[in-house]
């Protein structure tokens, strides 16, 4: 099935949001690494190629604008699908992270039950 | 914020700054260094007449010594240049001292002994052979307070008519018994002459007055109106700095209440969804309390800053091209789940007339909707609520109707106000933020439209949106139905 092929990686400074995803992708048997900050993080992708980066837009050193950029310079995981998380966000935050260069937007709070249909989603065209 | 200094900006003409340069020097004594404008204009009149006579004079003195050679005696040519140019040299001196009024003292006693001079010494001087300067004084007399009026303080110009009048009466009276000369200025005559130089002396300084008063209420005027337009431009800064504080600490209280709200939700969404093992049911309902609660202050926090934003003003409307009927359609079926959990009808109608596509804001519309649809459902617990959605040339329509509680006429008056709800009936409760129909209010308004509600208690309630019909050929804005559109019709949440 098409869950098998989701790989992720979340990148988020929150203890409870990596803690909340580690358990939502067990059950769903979704392979996932959490990294808390974007330098780790861009180490971690010159050597992996998950298929779906969720990105928290604020995060201690390099934000989540700032990896993105990163990424796409040294063209780090290209394939992947960049989805922006923040719980700090207005109106205007999603059409401003999808024309910045993301793939997908995800507020908080997160919808435990709707992330992986989500991220399934996007993976799939 | 930077405040960007405003840019004096000086037209500098190069090509008449070149071209005066030899003069400039020149130029520069005529402008008058005083900041007062009453003393700019008496030291600029000074300057120009020291600046006249000094170099009439000397060339005069100049002619006289060497042209006609002229004898140096007390009452001769040349002496009498000196005595003016002395006169006029410490005038001069005076300006550029920044002594003003010893400056227009000098050229005016220097006038009124040169007039004296000329009616009384050359008039009556047994070497006269002619009574022309006797003649020509009686104008001479006339213009010092003239004089006066150019050169000294305003309150002087009366006393050197007065003083002329002295001079004058004084001159005739000796003329009268010393002068070998024919009697040509008789006593009514010299009554007449001095009414006449009051008179003169009356007029000039009122006009004066006059004159001064009206220049120094402009320039009240002036610097009042700087003054305000400084202190305008002051608090707009400051009220925009503040509103700006302002939004930043919502927009930041915001992301530091979902960040915990994302926890309490995500935990309990992993724990009803039996992520780690089945609940009993017991525990499920008290987390579904947990859950609806959370959901709530999650919605408020939304409101808050929503509202927030819109009553700064800081509300931008993105217009594009979109569907109507999808968006619609979309959004109230996005709500049904909320009434068949009540029983009730959920029922949308939408006439031919309205167009396929329009221009307009799809997520503001959306939230319209979402707003009036989810506050009917929620007040409504038998019957249904309707949503139609009509059209004509200028406008179109959306009328959201339902059969629920309704409201007191007196509410239909604040119902908009932000933190206002009716008092339910039944004594229940509605859940709600108090904040969904100010958004709607405020959200219509920003896309040019209105909203009104017509209720009465127990008898339901009808809430009409009306809005400006704009076709995009109309404005020429055809492109980009991409993005926002499609995005305005998923927009439901």
């Amino acid at each position: 099935m098409a869950s098998q092929a989701l790989s992720v990686l979340l990148v988020d400074d929150d203890p409870a949001m990596r803690d909340m995803f580690q358990m939502v992708m067990d059950h769903h048997h979704v392979e996932l690494i959490t990294i808390e900050d974007a330098e780790t993080a861009l180490t971690y992708l010159a050597q992996n190629q998950p298929n779906v980066i969720v990105l928290d837009l604020f995060l201690p050193g390099l934000d989540g604008y700032q990896m993105l950029r990163q990424m796409r310079k040294k063209s780090l995981a290209p394939d992947a699908r960049v989805i922006a998380t923040t719980a700090y966000y207005t109106a205007d935050t999603e059409q401003e992270t999808l024309s910045r260069g993301f793939d997908g937007y995800l507020p908080k709070p997160i919808d435990a039950n709707g992330i992986v249909p989500y991220l399934e989603s996007l993976i799939q065209d | 914020m930077t405040i960007k200094p405003v840019q004096e900006s000086v037209p500098v003409t190069p090509a008449s700054s070149t071209e005066l340069r030899p003069f400039k020097g020149v130029l520069h004594w005529f402008e008058p260094r005083s900041q007062n404008r009453d003393e700019r204009f008496r030291e600029r009149t000074i300057r120009a007449l020291v600046a006249l006579v000094l170099s009439v004079m000397s060339l005069s003195l100049a002619v006289s010594i060497f042209v006609y050679r002229d004898p140096w005696a007390v009452f001769s040519f040349p002496t009498m240049h000196i005595v003016v140019l002395a006169f006029v040299g410490a005038a001069a001196y005076a300006v550029v001292r920044g002594k003003l009024d010893t400056a227009g003292w000098l050229v005016v006693f220097g006038s009124f002994a040169g007039v004296v001079l000329t009616h009384n010494v050359l008039g009556l001087s047994p070497a006269a052979t002619s009574s022309s300067s006797h003649y020509i004084s009686i104008p001479m007399f006339m213009f010092l307070p003239l004089a006066a009026t150019v050169f000294l303080r305003r309150q002087s110009i009366f006393l050197i008519s007065v003083a002329g009048v002295i001079f004058f009466t004084l001159s005739e009276a000796y003329l009268t018994t010393n002068s070998p000369m024919p009697r040509v200025v008789d006593l009514s005559s010299v009554i007449s002459f001095a009414v006449l130089l009051m008179i003169e002396g009356l007029i000039l300084r009122t006009v004066r007055y006059e004159f001064d008063s009206r220049f120094e209420a402009l320039d009240e005027a002036i610097r009042l109106e700087a003054l305000a337009r400084q202190q305008a431009e002051a608090d707009r800064r400051r009220a925009e700095e503040a509103d700006r504080a302002k939004s930043q600490f919502l927009a930041n209280m915001s992301h530091e209440l979902r960040t915990p709200l994302n926890a309490i939700i995500g935990y309990s969404d992993i724990l009803v969804g039996g992520m780690v093992g089945e609940l009993p049911p017991q525990p499920t309902r008290l987390l579904n309390n947990i859950q609806s609660n959370s959901r709530r202050l999650l919605s408020l926090i939304n409101d808050v800053l929503d509202l927030s934003k819109i009553e700064a003003g800081r509300l931008e409307v993105y217009n594009a091209p979109l569907q109507p009927r999808k968006l619609i359609t979309d959004t109230v079926e996005s709500l049904r789940a909320l009434a068949i959990e009540k029983s009730i009808e959920l029922n949308v109608s939408i006439s031919d007339e309205v167009p396929e596509v329009i221009l307009s804001d799809g997520r503001k519309l959306a939230q319209i909707l979402t707003n009036l649809v989810s506050n009917a459902i929620k007040f409504t617990n038998k019957g249904g609520v309707d949503i139609d959605v009509t059209a004509d040339s200028a406008h179109w329509y959306i009328v959201v109707r339902d059969t629920g509680s309704g409201m007191p006429t007196d509410a239909l008056s604040y119902i908009f106000e932000p933190f206002r709800q009716v008092d339910s009936t039944d004594g229940r409760s509605h859940k709600g933020t108090g904040l969904g129909l100010a958004i709607v209010k405020a959200l219509v308004e920003s896309l040019q439209g209105q909203v009104e509600v017509t209720s009465q208690l127990n008898q339901g309630a009808t809430f009409r949106v009306n809005l400006p019909r704009t076709n995009p050929t109309e404005t020429g804005v055809v492109a980009a139905v991409t993005e926002t559109n499609a995005a305005a019709g998923t927009i439901a949440h």
